[in-house]
């Protein structure tokens, strides 16, 4: 007893001196969380922003780790689906988060063999291959597969407003969102309508709700939110205090529901490729310009136009699009994940502050984030504020504190307070209330 | 008949569609309203649309025949409708989204 005591007394002790030393010593902050705290710092500042103004970066790029335990390893997500290959000519991360996405390997790679794909098998099939074709087919089959060494992806958030008699065309590029001056509170919050699902969407709504807006979150019946199936406080922590339709797409009249539905929102936010929305007949463009004031966030993995539109991506990929895989390689010697699904929070921060200023300016504007735009553009401001030589130091040591369990000294884990709605569960009270046939 | 394999990549020879092979091997006939699909390096033969299979396919979507041993997916969408052996393919299930990116 006495033996077992006294070790006890020593394991605490050793917390407690890690603890002082990550506290007293310099900071080991994640990559990015400066920029992040920089976007939070914007957002709090705005009419009705007061409640973010006690996040913090580095928790909301870490808070699905700090719930699920998850851990760093080498040349893998923490969250275990995305890998580093190495091709013939350089070295891909290639994300198979789903069951499908496994199917699809051997199209991917133009074998026929029934053998189980496993990533040893994966690895040594993608070894001799070149990256370029290896890339053009994968985003042909729907895989999320991303090449290193990238230079970072060009204009992150394009805003493209309408025309209308209260709001002049806006400009693409500078700022898009309005002078953000001398705003005052607006007398109702927002109706926000989430399609979106997983991680950025979701938080972007949550931080949106933080604000005061009221939240319906619309889901597929049959195909729901994913990260339902996942870790339940996190989902919890994201999804607390919205409201719940779960939607049976494949029916007609359902799929008008989801129009009506979508007609009375001032902010939609979802996070499908735009060809998606369009087979349900809806159209953010038209939705936009139909009635002034909306607004529209569309979150992607590589944009709305051009060949990217098709692309899909996921966090820990877009992370490694947007260059960020290669600072951990500065950093530690060879490629790294440098977070958890790292463009996910990124992207959902930016977009709720984008879509509180919007609502705030008065709207009538369509606004596209992608994820790896999003991160090219953080990765670009924090690499111009520190210096890349400041940057490259601070995620090595952070990157050392991560292996040894302590990527997140000192950083406080948010817990839900508001309730969570099973699917559907509020389908006809947010009918009655917008007036909707049930 | 054309000879399948996983990635193999097969055009429509009257519309813009587009398929890639999934799962199957094998002779098959694949077709795309009504007519052969074509290989990349392959030029249609003018052969005409069967009207009743001209109800298109979708980008995107994976298409499989009745007992799945056949599987594509179409990566461009056009306006012919794909069967296998005379036999209509039809929408393989959603895929399910993950838990967690």
């Amino acid at each position: 007893m006495v033996r077992l005591s006294s070790v006890s007394t020593v394991a605490v002790r050793e917390q407690a001196v890690d603890w002082v030393g990550s506290e007293v010593g310099a900071p080991t902050l994640p990559p990015m969380s400066a920029s992040l705290n920089a976007v939070l710092a914007d957002f709090a500042k705005l009419p009705g922003g007061a409640s973010i103004a006690v996040l913090d970066g580095a928790q909301l790029l870490l808070e699905r780790m700090l719930r699920t335990g998850a851990k760093w390893q080498d040349g893998c997500s923490p969250n275990g689906t995305c890998r580093f290959v190495r091709t013939a000519d350089g070295v891909l991360a290639v994300n198979l988060p789903r069951l499908s996405d496994w199917e699809l390997l051997a199209a991917w790679l133009e074998t026929d063999a029934d053998c189980p794909w496993s990533w040893p098998r994966l690895t040594e099939a993608v070894r001799s291959r070149a990256t370029g074709p290896l890339i053009d087919r994968a985003r042909l089959l729907g895989l999320a597969v991303a090449a290193t060494g990238n230079a970072p992806i060009g204009c992150a958030r394009s805003s493209i407003g309408y025309p209308s008699v209260k709001h002049p065309s806006l400009v693409v590029d500078g700022d898009p969102l309005g002078d953000c001056r001398n705003l005052t509170p607006k007398p109702r919050p927002p109706v926000v309508v989430d399609l979106s699902a997983l991680w950025a969407g979701p938080l972007c709504s949550h931080l949106l709700w933080l604000c005061g807006g009221r939240v319906i979150k619309v889901e597929s019946r049959d195909r729901l939110d994913g990260a339902r199936f996942g870790d339940a406080d996190f989902y919890a922590l994201l999804n607390q205090g919205k409201r719940s339709l779960a939607l049976d797409l494949g029916a007609r009249d359902e799929r008008i529901l989801l129009q009506h539905l979508v007609e009375q929102a001032d902010i939609v936010i979802e996070s499908s490729r735009p060809r998606a929305l369009r087979q349900l007949g809806i159209q953010a463009e038209e939705w936009v310009r139909r009635q002034t004031g909306r607004t529209w966030i569309s979150i992607t993995g590589y944009g709305r136009v051009g060949a990217g539109a098709d692309w899909i991506a996921f966090g820990d990929d877009a992370g490694v699009a947007a260059g960020l895989a290669d600072l951990m390689r500065a950093a530690t010697g060879a490629h790294q994940f440098a977070g958890d699904a790292i463009a996910d929070p990124l992207t959902g921060v930016e977009a709720a502050q984008a879509a509180w200023r919007s609502w705030l300016t008065g709207g009538s504007r369509l606004v596209s984030l992608s994820l790896a735009g999003v991160a090219a553009r953080m990765l670009a401001k924090e690499t111009g504020e520190l210096g890349s030589g400041a940057m490259i130091e601070s995620a090595r040591r952070w990157w050392q504190a991560a292996r040894l369990g302590r990527s997140a000294a000192g950083v406080d884990r948010r817990a839900p307070t508001a309730p969570v709605s099973e699917p559907g569960a509020d389908r006809a009270a947010v009918l009655r209330e917008l007036s909707l046939p049930c | 008949m054309t000879a399948l394999k996983p990635g193999l990549r097969l055009k429509s020879g009257v519309c813009s569609a587009e398929v890639m092979i999934v799962k199957g091997a094998g002779e098959t006939s694949l077709t795309c309203g009504g007519v052969p699909m074509l290989g990349a390096d392959e030029s249609a033969d003018g052969a005409a649309a069967v009207a009743a299979e001209m109800n298109g396919c979708l980008v995107g979507k994976r298409y499989v025949n009745e007992d799945q041993s056949l599987e594509v997916l179409c990566i461009k969408p056009g306006e012919g409708s794909l069967a296998a052996d005379g036999a209509p393919l039809t929408v393989k299930q959603a895929k399910k989204l993950p838990s967690s990116d």
